[in-house]
């Protein structure tokens, strides 16, 4: 069983007389601790396909399992829970500080406040903010806030983070490590799902996918390039 | 004054031996062995093995083939052998090699042309050009292994650990690191090439459903 099966998933927008197809009878399946990456240009369907696959919003056709429960069934309990949906652009105008942002997923499954805050300040650590926890979301930089999202979306300790295009709008040489990060969080045995549409974010990842006008075109591992590579190899000697 | 790459090409104008040689890739790999430490015939033919034996795999009589032509072009020199006793070493040591001002600025020049060079986008056209494209599904077919071809090798870049955590610093460490990005650029430019081809062929399916029948 795997921990996320999306099956024969489809999306439409309706826009007044115009319907837009953003996920076109998309499958793909996410094992524990895999780093898996969809890849596509502005308007490809890759937010859309995430936002499904967090549970933030429900297909037309085909179902979402998480854990083998239907997530349209089981959404409530696993979001913001097992689930860690992770919202780049998420409150640069939220008032508060960072770390009461933080420790805002804990507090909701009623753990006392000061050890919400204590677990948000690990989590900040984790994730190398641990000097913005005193500061306001909109003192965050680019690379700060991603770091800041995600230390709110493990805060929980899901099974699966789900992250859309974790480098854009992040400074150049802020983007790897940002990207060490998660392959990181995946080692440590949480799932990464994430969208991208720079193929740096490809490096070295799990499984890699492209979506195009909705549709998942290309599913790479290292281990089918190895014996590609090897088939071709012998192919070639003899 | 002429600009930087018309330079290069000038350099390498000038030279048509030393160009002549430089066709060939393990000339190349050995001119940039010796540039990067002068060494005898054998430290060389280990030093290939080691970093270029994945993609080039020649044989021994093949680097000292390479040397000699190297040699003969004049981008390559003999270092003295002679020790400080005035005795000769050079027939058991085997000579030592290092590169002339004038190897070190036609590898240059060959780098920068291959560095500019998409050999995939030009292998990728080919094979569609050899094979004859009949239909637009048999193209989409074609741009589907192409998108393959990009991700696999934006999967096996240098992965972000080993670039943070790299202990190779310096000007090498930032100069590798640079080429990594430029790859990465490149395969960006060629995956957006990939998704306009898509929709190019997908409105010429839709105007003439005629196209889409295979061959």
């Amino acid at each position: 069983m795997s921990l996320l099966s999306i099956e024969h998933v489809t999306k439409r927008y309706q826009r007044g007389r115009l319907e837009r197809v953003a996920v076109r009878d998309a499958s793909l399946d996410i094992e524990p601790g895999e780093l898996v990456v969809v890849m596509g240009a502005r308007f490809s369907g890759r937010s859309t396909l995430l936002r499904i696959a967090a549970g933030v919003e429900s297909p037309e056709e085909g179902s979402v399992r998480f854990e083998g429960d239907d997530l349209a069934h089981c959404r409530n309990s696993v979001l913001g829970r097992r689930i860690g949906y992770c919202q780049t652009n998420f409150s640069s105008s939220q008032r508060g500080m960072v770390i009461e942002h933080v420790a805002a997923g804990l507090l909701a499954q009623r753990i006392s406040p000061k050890q919400a805050r204590r677990r948000g300040q690990e989590l900040l650590l984790r994730v190398g903010a641990e000097n913005c926890g005193q500061l306001r979301c909109h003192e965050l930089d680019g690379a700060e806030l991603v770091r800041v999202a995600i230390a709110s979306a493990l805060v929980t300790a899901p099974a699966l983070l789900v992250i859309d295009e974790p480098t854009n709008g992040v400074d150049q040489l802020e983007r790897d490590p940002l990207l060490l990060l998660l392959r990181s969080i995946a080692n440590e045995g949480t799932a990464v799902l994430m969208s991208t549409g720079d193929s740096a974010a490809l490096a070295g990842v799990d499984r890699a996918f492209t979506l195009d006008e909705g549709e998942l075109h290309v599913q790479s591992t290292p281990a089918e390039v190895v014996s590609l590579w090897r088939a071709e190899s012998g192919a070639r000697r003899r | 004054m002429a600009a930087v790459g018309e330079q290069v090409l000038e350099e390498r104008g000038t030279d048509p031996v030393g160009n002549a040689v430089l066709r060939s890739q393990v000339a190349c790999a050995v001119l940039g062995l010796v540039i990067e430490k002068p060494s005898h015939g054998y430290e060389i033919g280990q030093r290939f093995e080691r970093r270029f034996g994945a993609f080039l795999s020649v044989g021994r009589s093949s680097i000292y083939a390479a040397l000699g032509s190297l040699m003969d072009a004049a981008l390559i020199e003999k270092l003295s052998t002679r020790s400080t006793t005035g005795v000769s070493r050079g027939a058991k040591a085997g000579a030592s090699y290092r590169a002339t001002a004038q190897g070190a600025r036609a590898y240059r020049g060959w780098l920068a042309e291959r560095l500019r060079n998409d050999p995939h986008r030009v292998e990728m056209l080919g094979r569609m050009t050899l094979a004859g494209v009949h239909s637009v599904d048999a193209a989409l077919d074609f741009i589907a292994r192409y998108e393959r071809e990009c991700i696999r090798e934006a999967q096996e870049l240098e992965p972000p650990s080993a670039n943070v955590a790299s202990d190779r610093g310096g000007v090498s460490g930032v100069v590798e690191r640079l080429l990594i990005e430029e790859r990465r650029q490149m395969i960006d430019a060629q995956l957006r090439w990939i998704s306009y081809a898509r929709s190019e062929l997908r409105a010429a399916r839709a105007n003439s459903p005629g196209l889409a029948v295979t061959e």
